[in-house]
């Protein structure tokens, strides 16, 4: 497979492509045809921390890199290298990813794509989708994508009108189209596809819009459904086995209509579970990991039973889709918890043994740590200390213990005050890094509570189907070991975790949700953004803050990290937007505040307006001290 | 185990796959296609891109785009048009008839033929409902033949206080301050008249918004009845938010 990217780049890039890579031995070698591309192929290019080949790095979605040009020591000295605007104006999610001189940025809708020359920052090609708009009136929460896949020199773009898209990343051609969903029935997507192999597994999205949720593997060279597994229903229609899937919560197999039986009557086709997060993958196991979304409606009288498989961790096998084990984490959701944030792959000591460890930090405030082998559940613990809905989760059962008073179920008409996390949880989509340096999680966390009155909607297909009344501001002053002082109302909390304790090492307050994505590296720096634009650069042992850049516009893309030409960059996409564009209204408990109450989306105008650009950054020359990059 | 046979046999065919023997799609030619894509020159067919065909500039040919490569500064970079049909994949045996129903504008508005008339004065009594089934709220589109509002009372800024968190909000904004993508009503209300907003509200509206080089769309909210059924409610809390009347916050 590797020679047909060097038909396809073409001569004058083959030599800088085996300098900026270590990628020469695999050159030599490969002999496999575009028909059985094997997940190798794309693990030796990501192995290469030159590159940047998929939204997590690795499979393993640790966001973690092993260049150590940046280091604790010299990161004070990082300066912007260049940028790059999109020319749109909506939130950045999701990061560029970096193969051999070649940079790709996604855009938010209408979901251009650029190549970008590495050496001139020139633009190779573009690719710009014709979509109609009127998808955007059925996503509920900015017209986001979190990014591109790499992988058998092909670009693959998920288009939020659910087409998937195949280009030629040489030229930018089309090599093929296929639609993943239809708009008209509120089916969108933002997800960053998944390569597995000769397979790319992408999502779907709408559960506020009653779409029942699903996942889909679709052939690389052609685009042709080869699995889709449901998130609710009949067992085969969600490929799951009611003997050999097992329910992680129980270690028992999940028994036959494992997710009919948790719903009442036909409330299960608008059943949400939508799969708009992250993917991860472990090939050794292959087993593809990934979390599934709210049960539909907000307002849960609508819909009584543990709606499975709704907030729900799959593992899957990637060849033919079928669910090895499911874990199901808020059954009968009442606060739009959804499950979809990263599956982080880890292997660490826990009581004393080395074990394969899938870690996750929930929306609704958890902290899971599992064997993900099994599924077993190892700890449970929460990673933001205001987390109130319930007071443990309970690890015999699996269950969480409910703090009934912070329910909305059988509440209708009334507002119940008080709830943490928010709907948009103690962690939304932006993903979390981990170092095995240091054995730590680096987690941007939101500090963010809520009241919510449930309501009662009816469904119409295409139409929004929330139910609920929410009002969201700042948590309460609680925070474990800060690095730092700080005053004023605090919406967020970047922290440093323990996923074999369960415990906060540091935290970093920060007056807005940390909607960004974190990354871990080598160099023992850790990278965040903040909402008000800060690109920081953080000392992964002691949370001690070492650089900080303010950038066009609000934070909630992932910093990625790279080499090129011997040097170490890193890159963030600027772009307010997504859920954490919406108002939250900070310190407003008195709800006669006024219109003068400081606090929140008011406050967050007040640093920030739209913005659409991406900044790289590099260490000078200077201080560069006549190191290479080292790829160790 | 109830696997359907195409399942089943989509499982073989995967092994087989995965044993580079054969492909799902069934294709012998793949290999040899996708090798072909690469190395000649694709020409591409423009024809079907619209009423006039494609007028912008035509993309260089691949072979070309590697020779570019040694004159970079003087070209420019290339736009690719987006190709037409997408392949198409059958999904009808995999449960996807289980999905909610695609709307047509008929069956969407198909709503029982005697919609329950509610009584708003004592707001909470009628929304305690143990129904499971699609409310049906009164469709009011007498809305769209005023010019003026009705006239609000307290209990009508609470309702629309709810109608418009449980619908609106999640674009517009807590207190409808607006968001990053869509704007503030407490602005727009100042100079929105009622018949407009009626307007919008129902029909939607799209529109390429200069100010950020993008679209931005209000869906149409007509066949919602939660909605369509409170537009006066919704009316009076946002009027009375742009006029600074109703301040932030739940009104009491």
């Amino acid at each position: 497979m590797i020679t047909q990217f060097r038909k396809t780049l073409g001569y004058s890039l083959t030599t800088a492509f085996f300098l900026a890579s270590g990628a020469a031995a695999a050159a030599e070698e490969a002999t496999q045809s575009a028909e059985t591309v094997s997940s190798g192929d794309l693990m030796e290019l990501a192995a290469n921390p030159a590159n940047w080949v998929m939204w997590g790095g690795q499979y393993d979605g640790q966001r973690y890199s092993k260049l150590d040009q940046i280091n604790a020591d010299n990161a004070g000295s990082l300066q912007p290298a260049w940028t790059f605007s999109t020319g749109v104006l909506r939130g950045h999610e999701g990061g560029p990813l970096v193969f051999g001189d070649t940079m790709y940025i996604h855009t938010p809708f209408p979901n251009n794509v650029f190549a970008i020359d590495l050496k001139t920052q020139k633009i190779k090609w573009k690719y710009a989708p014709t979509q109609d708009p009127s998808v955007i009136a059925v996503m509920c929460c900015d017209t986001v994508n979190r990014g591109l896949a790499y992988a058998d020199g092909k670009i693959f773009l998920q288009q939020a009108d659910t087409t998937l898209v195949a280009l030629d990343a040489e030229s930018g051609e089309v090599l093929w189209k296929t639609i993943n969903g239809d708009p008209s029935r509120a089916q969108t997507n933002t997800n960053a596809p998944l390569v597995i192999g000769n397979k790319i597994i992408t999502g779907i999205s709408g559960g506020e819009f009653g779409v029942r949720g699903y996942i889909t593997a679709y052939d690389i060279n052609d685009g042709k459904l080869i699995w889709r597994a449901y998130s609710t229903g009949p067992d085969e229609t969600m490929l799951i086995d009611p003997e050999k899937t097992i329910d992680a919560a129980t270690g028992e197999p999940v028994g036959k209509d494992s997710s009919l039986e948790t719903w009442e009557g036909d409330q299960w086709k608008i059943g949400g579970g939508t799969t708009w997060g992250w993917f991860t993958y472990d090939p050794e196991l292959n087993l593809l990991y990934y979390g599934t979304g709210n049960p539909g409606t907000w307002n849960p009288a609508q819909r009584p039973g543990d709606n499975k498989w709704s907030m729900t961790i799959f593992a899957r096998d990637a060849d033919t889709g079928v669910a090895k084990w499911a874990y199901q984490m808020t059954p009968h959701d009442e606060w739009d918890y959804d499950g979809v944030n990263e599956k982080i792959l880890v292997d660490q000591k826990i009581n004393g043994e080395m074990t394969p460890l899938v870690v996750h930090f929930d929306r609704n405030g958890f902290a899971y740590t599992q064997n993900r082998v099994t599924g077993e559940l190892l700890k449970a613990d929460k990673y933001d200390p205001a987390v109130n809905w319930a007071s443990k989760i309970d690890m015999e059962t699996g269950r969480p213990v409910l703090n009934e008073e912070y329910g909305t179920s059988g509440k209708v008409g009334t507002n119940v005050t008080g709830i943490c996390p928010a709907a948009l949880g103690s962690k939304d989509q932006q993903p979390a890094a981990f170092s095995p340096k240091t054995g730590l999680f680096y987690v941007p966390t939101n500090h963010v509570c809520m009241d919510n009155e449930p309501n009662e909607v009816g469904y119409t297909a295409g139409q929004p189907y929330v139910g609920a009344t929410l009002s969201m501001y700042a948590g309460p002053g609680d925070i474990t070991n800060p690095v730092k002082e700080f005053e004023g109302p605090r919406m967020g909390t970047f922290i440093a975790w323990d996923a074999t304790t369960g415990e906060t090492k540091w935290s970093i307050p920060e007056r807005f949700s940390v909607w960004s994505g974190a990354l871990a590296t080598a160099g023992d720096v850790v990278f965040y953004g903040t909402l008000e634009g800060h690109l920081k650069a953080i000392d992964a042992k002691t949370g001690e803050l070492l650089y900080s850049f303010k950038t066009p516009s609000g934070i909630i893309g992932n910093v990625n990290t790279w080499s090129f030409e011997g040097k170490q960059y890193l890159g963030v996409l600027s772009g307010i937007g997504g859920w954490a564009g919406i108002g939250m209204a900070a310190g407003l408990e008195d709800p006669n505040a006024g219109l003068g109450a400081v606090g929140g989306y008011k406050d967050l105008k007040n640093h920030t307006q739209l913005g659409g650009v991406l900044t790289v950054f590099t260490l000078p020359d200077s201080a560069l001290d006549g190191q290479k990059v080292s790829q160790n | 185990m109830k696997f359907k046979r195409p399942f089943i046999v989509g499982c073989l065919a995967m092994g087989l796959a995965f044993a580079g023997q054969l492909s799902l799609a069934g294709s012998n030619g793949k290999q040899d296609q996708a090798s072909t894509a690469r190395s000649e020159p694709k020409t591409n067919d423009y024809s079907n891109l619209g009423v006039d065909g494609y007028t912008g500039t035509k993309p260089q040919s691949h072979t070309q785009v590697q020779s570019r490569k040694e004159f970079r500064n003087e070209e420019e970079p290339r736009e690719v048009p987006p190709r037409a049909n997408p392949v198409v994949n059958d999904y009808s045996n995999l449960g996807a008839e289980y999905g909610g129903d695609s709307p047509s504008p008929a069956s969407a508005s198909s709503e029982p033929t005697t919609p329950t008339v509610n009584d708003y004065s004592s707001m909470g009594a009628e929304y305690g409902s143990e129904s499971k089934k699609t409310k049906t709220e009164n469709a009011d589109t007498a809305s769209a033949g005023r010019l003026e509002p009705p006239k609000a009372t307290k209990a009508d800024l609470i309702v629309g206080y709810g109608k418009y968190h449980a619908s609106c909000a999640q674009c517009h904004g807590e207190d409808a301050v607006g968001s990053s993508f869509a704007p503030s009503l407490v602005t727009r209300l100042k100079k929105l008249d009622y018949p407009t907003y009626v307007d919008v509200v129902t029909n939607g509206k799209t529109v390429f918004d200069s100010t950020t080089g993008g679209y931005s769309v209000m869906p149409a909210w007509k066949t919602n009845a939660a909605v369509m059924a409170h537009l006066d409610e919704i009316w009076a809390y946002l009027k009375g938010r742009a006029e600074g009347e109703v301040s932030s916050g739940r009104p009491q």
